[in-house]
């Protein structure tokens, strides 16, 4: 029987950076090949079409994988935003919890409820070294709401405790009806 | 309604070799280069046959290692009941298609 082997160089270079469907049937077609008198040219032509298509796939594959997470990632940085300004909005309109407690309330919450399902979905999803990443982030924003949060909280008690009624109050209690003009 | 994916012409090619008995990437290869006068890289095949797997118009089964294969294993291509009738289908749309062009001098099937 014929022995002859294709190009050691060409065949490692393929299985480092060929494509990973069925790498181990197209190396074996190359060497049925290359056995039945195809030439070393051949075998290298094929071998750089191989990694070719192979690394546009994965370029391509990435760049779209890339796209969707930035899209996800400006969705929930967005909702956090928005849902936190209503937060502190509401929290400078209101006297107490069950005036806070309002369908804007709810919805607030509710958009800050999805954007951490979704922050949580993309930690349990990627890796190891990715959740590490992701919970640290994490941590700094759950910091960052609650010392906003508190802070809020007290200025509104400030505010409730000793100006409310006066110009500086913003409540509704403060807003003069359309009847008394 | 899902959307229907339509096939390309490798894609094509290669599905209609498939349904040749015994179907794997080197029968595949040649059988596209004599019918078609096209040399077409193994690589662009495999591709195509991913594809096609993916759609599931083929499956793909694996063969005993031979020495003259270096002790790599074939595997082996065919085509799926969706496959054959993806195939019946774009033969039957190419048919009607070519019917009665002058400049084809094709007979009606």
């Amino acid at each position: 029987m014929n022995t002859r082997v294709p190009p050691p160089v060409a065949m490692w270079l393929l299985q480092r950076l060929g494509p990973a469907y069925q790498s181990e049937a197209l190396a074996g077609d190359l060497i049925e090949q290359y056995q039945y008198g195809r030439s070393g040219l051949w075998c290298w032509r094929q071998v750089i079409a191989a990694i070719f298509s192979a690394q546009v796939h994965s370029m391509r594959r990435a760049l779209s994988k890339s796209a969707v997470r930035l899209a996800l990632r400006v969705l929930t940085e967005a909702v956090a935003v928005v849902a936190l300004v209503s937060l502190l909005d509401q929290s400078r309109r209101v006297h107490s919890l069950q005036e806070a407690i309002s369908p804007a309330f709810g919805i607030t919450l509710i958009a800050l409820l999805c954007a951490a399902t979704i922050g949580l979905r993309k930690l349990f999803r990627g890796g190891r070294s990715a959740r590490k990443r992701v919970a640290i982030k994490g941590l700094i924003g759950v910091f960052a709401v609650t010392a906003l949060s508190a802070g809020t909280l007290t200025w509104a008690g400030t505010l409730n405790k000793s100006q409310c009624g006066t110009q500086a109050c913003v409540c509704q209690k403060n807003v003069p009806s359309l009847a008394t003009y | 309604m899902r959307k229907r994916e339509y096939l390309g012409q490798l894609e094509l090619m290669v599905l209609f070799a498939v349904m040749r008995r015994d179907a794997y990437g080197v029968v595949i290869c040649r059988d596209i280069a004599e019918k078609s006068g096209r040399e077409v890289a193994l690589a662009s095949v495999y591709a195509a046959l991913e594809r096609l797997e993916r759609k599931g118009l083929v499956t793909s089964s694996r063969g005993e290692p031979t020495a003259e294969r270096g002790g790599k294993a074939r595997t082996y291509f065919k085509p799926t009941a969706a496959g054959v009738k993806e195939a019946r289908d774009a033969h039957g749309t190419l048919m009607r298609l070519c019917r009665g062009l002058p400049s084809l001098k094709v007979e009606p099937a």
